[in-house]
């Protein structure tokens, strides 16, 4: 037992932290592709109520996923703050939208725990853990279950 | 398959498929006439065929095509008549070859059994030159390269079939072959001469030498044989035959090697050596020496050199011969340099540079970008201009600009014609096609191809050709009568099929047209009405024309016998919405007794289209100009509502009325999505062009004459048209198209999005589309 957890205490996650409503998310930094100011969206009609639209990424079309809506959050006003993380997730390139961008945390793995049923007002699904730094809640999203290609399109 | 051989595979697998492209184009022409000119054609497509087969290791390809090239061989000295049971066999082993170019392709090894097409060839080939023992066939035709390689020098033939003492090395290495060999000294490999002599019945000797070259390759590798490659395949020998291989194992592996090939009576392995410093070949080798490869003949120091076998350096010239054990000697372990291949290709080959496609678009992609940019350079210094009048630097800065403009549309120019391939290779399999279906339905058809050379975008060539196989059989299947049929109403037994393309302004047309019976336009409404698709009244009020199109409506077949050949009646249901994704226009015009005309008419490339662009709720759309048919500025109260749907009369005619933001509706979001808040994106707020201060004046406007002028876009597709209406017209512009990509996935009604010059995004309506969900909300009250 004392073996094993010595072992965890080692081995830190690295994630970008940022909040949504209130509350401290984070994901991988690994699938981050980089970090951009809201540019100017083109809406797309005839897709899911949290596809915000696409922008143009540097001569590249990027759909644009507002993170509040997928996880069922409520929508508030954008502020000079709001950022696009840019992801990469299965050859294809998503940006989300968040409230605001924290930084990069390091987060020792033994501080990570499972999630429990109910994580704040996020389906659980999308969620691979919890983690507290500094005694904050950080609550780790799952980005492949959370994105899936090819379902943006309204029902 | 040796492994080193799988880097060959893909020019294999494509080398192959365009000879058997070749090989198919010139079956069919043998049918009409066989001039010596296409059998040297077909013999040499056929021998490079086996040639490179064998090579890959794929032995029953090799002894398919060695037995079509036998064939082909016997046609050429004219000891065959060219009947159609040969065709057909002749065309029974070609599919088979490309089933196995299949099976290879998928799995890299084939299995299908050929010993009965082989037989069948055989067949056809002993039947029709039973006077003259097949033997002597082989022995005395010179091959095409030989011929033309000794024109004017001694003749090959004359040497055919030398017999060997056992034991007196023959062998004579090609430049290639030669720098193998050092290389495989150096590595330090023993080379070693066999003596092969099959048994005296043996009835496929070019098998068993071909089959012994494969198993010493799998011990060492082949450095040159006597008689030469070709020699052997042609059967140039008696009972023996004489392998140079180079080897890191022991003589005896190579005998027991060469002994587990069957109807092998002895192997003897002799040390080989040659002399270092290369006799120089031209002292031997024939004057027509022209063919362009410096053959460096170099024999056994203990015999008398190359002077017996003038034919025979002559014969390893052969330029794709040489290439093959090249290639074949480069893929060993004493590799030669690359640049000995390269040598004896380039004088056989065009000047020509395999590009890979995927290299190609995104050279487009790029340009692409250039473009948006031109525009947007264009757009800022004509704002500069507006800004601090024609001073000097602006003017500079007009005129790089315009440079820049007239370089970046030579470079799309050009760019576009690299991407272009003749229609040839979409047309080219239609005449074996045609030509399949008369046979099987019992008709006589005679199938003209015309404008084959014309050429298109890759991305059109990729889609156009299902469409076409669709059209092509509909013509012969319910176009072309029986020949009987033919006579008594007084025409030619034997009817006529066209195929035709040609460039007409910025499209492709493509016509298809038969000298059959036509359509008849009552049997099309009565057939509508009894397959209920609709009453009776309707389809007397259709037109002829109307009625005529009905052949693309879903689940129309108006052929009294659904026939395997143009099927279910799904057929130009397909081709309609083929061609309408394509954004092409289909159209058909028939008269009764004299044949029908489908024409179509494509985009040069579906990559970058020319548009119309909108605004609707401040979202850019470009409507593909192919499918604008005209735009009008209509008085809201011209508008009428039929059955509680908008509708304008034009010129007679009603014109459905359908307002984009029903069909597009966007989200009327608390920060407005296309608007961003204050501060946030200062950047996109400079980006406004202006245009779009034109769009929101000619709105205030509108707003402000209420209920003045409506801004319709009238679009057609599949002889429907509609009216879009829309805010404002911004203008026309070429469009590079980009997916909305696989996150989004297809969004019904737009075919993608694209970049405009100041940055921002603009969606392409897919006009087909956008009509059919036009006519699916039919019902549906438009507040108009």
């Amino acid at each position: 037992m004392a073996a094993i957890a010595v072992e965890s205490i080692e081995r830190e996650e690295q994630l970008v932290a940022f909040h949504l409503a209130d509350e401290v998310y984070a994901i991988d930094i690994a699938a981050i592709h980089e970090i951009i100011r809201l540019q100017e969206i083109t809406q797309v009609p005839r897709t899911q109520d949290d596809i915000e639209g696409i922008i143009n990424l540097r001569g590249k079309i990027v759909p644009i996923v507002n993170l509040r809506r997928r996880l069922g959050l409520c929508d508030v006003e954008r502020t000079p703050k709001t950022r696009v993380i840019v992801v990469d997730i299965q050859e294809c390139t998503v940006g989300l939208e968040v409230d605001s961008v924290i930084g990069v945390l390091r987060l020792p793995e033994a501080n990570i725990e499972k999630p429990t049923q109910i994580v704040g007002a996020v389906d659980a699904d999308y969620v691979r853990g919890v983690g507290k730094s500094d005694g904050l809640l950080v609550i780790l999203l799952n980005i492949q279950s959370m994105l899936h290609i090819g379902d943006a399109q309204q029902p | 398959m040796n492994e080193d051989m799988s880097q060959f595979l893909s020019v294999f697998l494509q080398e192959a498929s365009e000879q058997m492209v070749l090989l198919e184009q010139d079956i069919l022409k043998l049918e009409q006439e066989a001039s010596q000119e296409l059998l040297q054609e077909i013999f040499r497509a056929a021998h490079t065929l086996k040639g490179s087969s064998r090579a890959m290791g794929f032995t029953t390809m090799g002894e398919l095509t060695h037995a079509m090239e036998d064939v082909f061989d016997s046609l050429r000295h004219g000891q065959l008549a060219v009947i159609p049971a040969l065709i057909d066999a002749l065309f029974g082993g070609l599919d088979a070859l490309k089933v196995m170019l299949e099976q290879v392709a998928s799995t890299g090894t084939t299995a299908l059994d050929t010993v009965q097409l082989t037989g069948q060839l055989r067949a056809v080939l002993t039947a029709a030159t039973a006077p003259a023992p097949p033997e002597a066939v082989g022995a005395v035709a010179p091959t095409p390269v030989q011929q033309k390689a000794n024109s004017g020098a001694q003749p090959a033939g004359s040497t055919a079939a030398p017999s060997m003492a056992p034991g007196r090395s023959a062998v004579v290495l090609t430049d290639a072959e030669h720098s193998a060999y050092q290389d495989a000294l150096v590595a330090g490999y023993s080379i070693y001469s066999l003596m092969i002599e099959v048994v005296p019945d043996c009835v496929m000797k070019s098998v068993r030498a071909a089959m012994v070259l494969q198993a010493l390759e799998q011990v060492g590798s082949v450095l040159g044989t006597y008689p030469d490659e070709e020699g052997l395949e042609s059967e140039h020998f008696e009972t023996t035959f004489e392998v140079v291989v180079a080897t890191l194992k022991p003589s005896a592996e190579l005998t027991r090697a060469a002994h587990t090939v069957n109807e092998i009576k002895s192997v003897i392995a002799e040390p080989w050596y040659t002399h270092d410093a290369g006799e120089p070949g031209s002292a031997t080798a024939p004057a027509a020496d022209v063919v362009n490869l410096q053959t460096i003949a170099v024999g056994n120091p203990t015999k008398d050199t190359a002077e017996s076998r003038p034919a025979l350096a002559a014969g390893s010239n052969r330029p794709d011969n040489a290439a093959t054990s090249a290639e074949a000697t480069e893929a060993k372990p004493p590799a030669s340099p690359a640049a000995s291949k390269t040598e004896t290709r380039t004088a056989s080959q065009p000047q020509t540079v395999r590009v890979d496609v995927a290299r190609l678009d995104s050279l487009l992609n790029l340009i692409g970008e250039l473009v948006i940019d031109r525009t947007r350079i264009a757009q800022l210094s004509s704002q500069l201009e507006g800004q601090f009048g024609l001073n000097p630097v602006v003017e500079h800065l007009n005129d790089t600009s315009a440079h820049v403009a007239r370089i970046t549309d030579q470079l799309q120019d050009e760019i576009m014609k690299a991407r272009m391939l003749p229609i040839e290779n979409v047309f080219s399999r239609f005449p074996r096609m045609v030509r399949d279906l008369a046979q099987k339905m019992g008709k006589e058809i005679n199938f003209i191809v015309e404008g084959k050379e014309t050429e298109l975008d890759r991305s059109v060539i990729e889609v156009v050709g299902d469409p076409l196989i669709h059209m092509l059989r509909n013509s012969v299947d319910h176009g072309i009568e029986m020949p009987d049929e033919r006579e008594q109403s007084g025409k030619s037994r034997v009817g006529n099929v066209w195929l035709s393309a040609r460039h007409q302004e910025n499209h492709i047309v493509i016509e298809v047209k038969d000298d059959g019976k036509g359509i008849d336009p009552d049997q099309l409404r009565a057939s509508a009405v009894k397959k209920g698709l609709m009453s009776k009244e309707a389809a007397a009020r259709l037109s002829d024309k109307e009625a005529i199109n009905l052949i693309f409506a879903s689940g129309f077949s108006t052929a009294a016998v659904i026939s395997d050949v143009s099927g279910r009646g799904v057929g130009m249901d397909i081709v309609k919405n083929n061609i309408q994704k394509l954004g092409a226009i289909i159209d058909v015009e028939s008269t009764v007794g004299k044949g029908s005309t489908f024409t179509v008419k494509l985009p040069l490339t579906l990559a970058i289209i020319r548009g119309l662009l909108v605004t609707v709720q401040g979202n850019v759309y470009a409507l593909p100009l192919g499918a604008v048919v005209e735009t009008l500025r209509i008085e809201q109260d011209a508008v009428k509502n039929i059955q509680r749907q908008p509708n304008v009369v034009l010129r007679g005619k009603t014109l459905p009325l359908v307002q984009i933001s029903d069909l597009f509706p966007l989200r009327q979001s608390s920060y407005g999505s296309t608007r961003l808040s204050d501060g946030a994106g200062g950047q996109a707020v400079v980006h406004r062009r202006t245009e779009d201060a034109q769009a929101r004046h000619t709105e205030a406007e509108a707003s402000d004459g209420a209920a003045s002028a409506l801004y319709v876009v009238v679009v057609g597709a599949a002889n429907r048209q509609v009216g879009l209406i829309v805010d404002t017209l911004v203008g026309e512009q070429e469009v590079v198209i980009k997916t909305l990509g696989k996150f989004i996935g297809e969004i019904p009604g737009l075919s993608g999005a694209t970049i405009l010059g100041d940055g921002r995004m603009g969606l392409i309506v897919d006009v087909a589309g956008i009509i059919t969900m036009a006519v699916q909300k039919k019902g549906t009250a438009y507040a108009a």
